[in-house]
């Protein structure tokens, strides 16, 4: 057991990760050492002088201070700039996904009830009126119209609602 | 956290903001000192104390009440007392990179002593804010607020492991100082 040994257990204190019994052997040559036995009793003082460090006296009104601040903050129900930032924000994130899922639904909806090529192909309208007429000759299917109907209408709602937080 | 701490949280939460004057007024002092030995400047500490119990109002409702109440808040003040030390170029953001550093130059630890009341203390405070940055908080936060040393791990950012190191560290230097002095004991039985 030398002296730098134990006087790094002894700056270790709580945190020297060793058996009891060595630390009890570390103990018993600080007792007798002449070196480590004053700087465990030094480590000692300190340690118990350190739990009630004093400290500067705060500001004479400092709570008063805080209080004030505290009292100038605006309640937590009232609105803001930079609440109405957030919520135009969300407002804007909601529209581009409605858009999106309008456009999808939408688009689906004409691809699944598009008329084949024969079915183009037989077609008189066609030739005269191009892809509208092409549309104009599919025999639509009532759900099919409410899902593209659908589907337009949120693509233009999800368009056009973010106008509404720039008012 | 103490009962009354919770109920005064809670009330806080349900909008008596005049509630959490009793807060400020229970761990004020604690504070100042911690954050006063931290950057070691009164108008500083003042400033860097004040943010901290408005920043911990305004952001009550991230407070876990089943946690003791003034390590979350010392979390906050440590964090705004970080800011403070880094925005005037005087140490390093986090604590545990200042581990080596030395005491920071243009502070004068024995300048801030004649603002303890204790007379026969200011050498103590004397030599803990003389030590480096990591060390004198993590001993104000460890043995005089007494905080576990997981909670003053989570308020510096580290690990707890770089906290024991840290205290070591301090504790080292600390009796090396007073070794050298030899007085500190006669001092401390007085």
């Amino acid at each position: 057991m030398t002296c730098a040994h134990v006087l790094g257990l002894i700056d270790a204190g709580p945190f020297a990760d060793y058996s009891r019994e060595h630390l009890d052997a570390a103990w018993a040559h600080a007792h007798e050492c002449p070196t480590c036995g004053p700087a465990l009793a030094l480590t000692t003082s300190l340690t118990a002088e350190l739990g009630a460090l004093p400290a500067p006296s705060e500001p004479a009104d400092l709570a008063g201070i805080v209080m004030a601040r505290i009292a100038r903050l605006p309640e937590p129900g009232s609105t803001t700039a930079s609440q109405h930032a957030v919520a135009a924000s969300r407002r804007r994130d909601w529209a581009q996904a409605v858009t999106a899922l309008g456009g999808l639904v939408a688009g689906l909806a004409l691809i699944l009830t598009m008329p084949t090529g024969a079915e183009v192909l037989g077609d008189f309208v066609t030739p005269r009126f191009g892809a509208a007429g092409a549309l104009a000759t599919v025999p639509w299917s009532g759900p099919a119209v409410i899902a593209i109907g659908a589907g337009l209408l949120l693509y233009t709602v999800g368009l056009f609602a973010p106008l509404r937080s720039k008012v | 956290m103490n009962a009354s701490d919770r109920d005064v949280v809670l009330d806080v939460r349900h909008g008596n903001r005049d509630a959490f004057g009793v807060l400020v007024r229970a761990y004020q002092s604690r504070l100042f000192g911690l954050v006063m030995m931290m950057v070691r400047d009164r108008a500083g500490a003042e400033e860097v104390t004040q943010d901290a119990f408005v920043r911990a109002f305004t952001h009550l409702d991230h407070y876990d009440e089943r946690r003791p109440f003034y390590p979350w808040l010392a979390s906050i003040a440590v964090r705004l007392a970080q800011n403070w030390l880094v925005s005037r170029g005087r140490t390093v953001r986090r604590e545990g990179t200042a581990l080596e550093s030395a005491p920071e130059p243009g502070t004068n630890a024995s300048a801030l002593t004649g603002l303890v009341a204790a007379e026969g203390r200011r050498e103590l405070w004397n030599a803990v804010s003389s030590l480096s940055s990591g060390e004198r908080t993590a001993v104000t936060l460890f043995y005089r607020d007494e905080m576990a040393v997981g909670d003053v791990a989570r308020a510096l950012g580290v690990t707890a492991g770089t906290i024991k190191t840290l205290l070591f560290r301090a504790r080292r230097h600390l009796r090396e100082r007073f070794g050298a002095a030899s007085s500190f004991i006669k001092d401390a039985s007085r």
